[in-house]
């Protein structure tokens, strides 16, 4: 009785909202680019089965394994991009780095090409445009970047900060 | 005139939480409400079209106009809506009620209650 008495009272008082989008804060490139190399291994194993002519039935469910991964690799390599470009980029980042709007677009573009295609260079150059966006993601953050192969195929160059 | 507010999101941590309430003035001169007047670093209460009634804290003055912060990165803010207008400040916030007063009532009566 009393208790209700309590809630009703204090739901009797106006709410001011102090919102943030996230409060967790949490926004780090990362995702996207393991998602981006992942693109490049799955393109790098769909050649060398294709190299193999296998036409049989395992040959076509592992082809159709790395393909279907490929685009899920792609589709997260996109929503990761897009979420640190929508909800990280704020005016004053913008105003420092006015390429990041045409960098994101490309990028779309990039991972779209990748799925579509079963061409390699698609998938380097969707690596290469998220290492990019990485290196202005923690330029913004006044975080230097270094430049290192990753320690397992497709052993591609990639954008990391030095912490 | 005084108006008790409860916050809702955590934009303005540490220095105003969720479990705080807030107590705003609005001068009212020859029986009218008159506009608040804000001061850089005052926490208002304000209402912006398409927003709900949001509480931020001043962070830069100009003639009749707010530049108003949260204290998140994300936070929902100025950076988002542009500038505040005096016409669009309901009120200014005078006094941060502390110490999660409901909360505090609604454990009492637990207390109470096991007692029994």
């Amino acid at each position: 009785m009393l208790s209700k008495l309590i809630n009703s009272i204090e739901s009797s008082i106006p709410a001011v909202a102090a919102h943030c989008d996230i409060p967790c804060k949490i926004y780090d490139p990362y995702s996207a680019q393991i998602a981006a190399l992942s693109v490049v291994r799955m393109l790098d194993l769909m050649n060398e089965l294709n190299a193999k002519n296998g036409n049989d039935l395992t040959s076509q469910n592992t082809m159709t394994r790395y393909i279907a991964e490929k685009e899920k690799q792609a589709t997260i390599c996109k929503e990761e991009i897009r979420i640190i470009w929508g909800d990280y980029f704020k005016k004053p980042q913008i105003d420092s780095f006015p390429v990041i709007h045409e960098l994101t677009h490309n990028l779309m573009m990039a991972a779209s090409a990748a799925k579509q295609g079963a061409e390699r260079d698609n998938g380097i150059k969707l690596v290469s445009l998220v290492n990019d966006f990485a290196e202005i993601f923690w330029q913004t953050k006044k975080i230097d970047t270094k430049k290192a192969i990753c320690p397992y195929p497709p052993s591609l160059e990639i954008v990391y900060p030095s912490l | 005139m005084f108006k008790l507010y409860r916050v809702e999101g955590k934009s303005l941590e540490p220095k105003i939480t969720e479990t705080d309430l807030l107590l705003g003035i609005r001068p009212v001169i020859f029986g009218s409400f008159s506009l608040p007047k804000a001061k850089k670093g005052d926490i208002i209460v304000f209402k912006k079209p398409g927003y709900p009634k949001m509480v931020k804290e001043v962070s830069m003055v100009s003639v009749d106009q707010y530049v108003v912060i949260g204290f998140h990165d994300d936070s929902i803010d100025s950076r988002h809506f542009g500038v505040v207008y005096r016409s669009e400040v309901c009120t200014r916030i005078v006094w941060i009620i502390r110490g999660a007063l409901f909360k505090r009532l609604r454990q009492g009566l637990l207390r109470k209650t096991s007692d029994q």
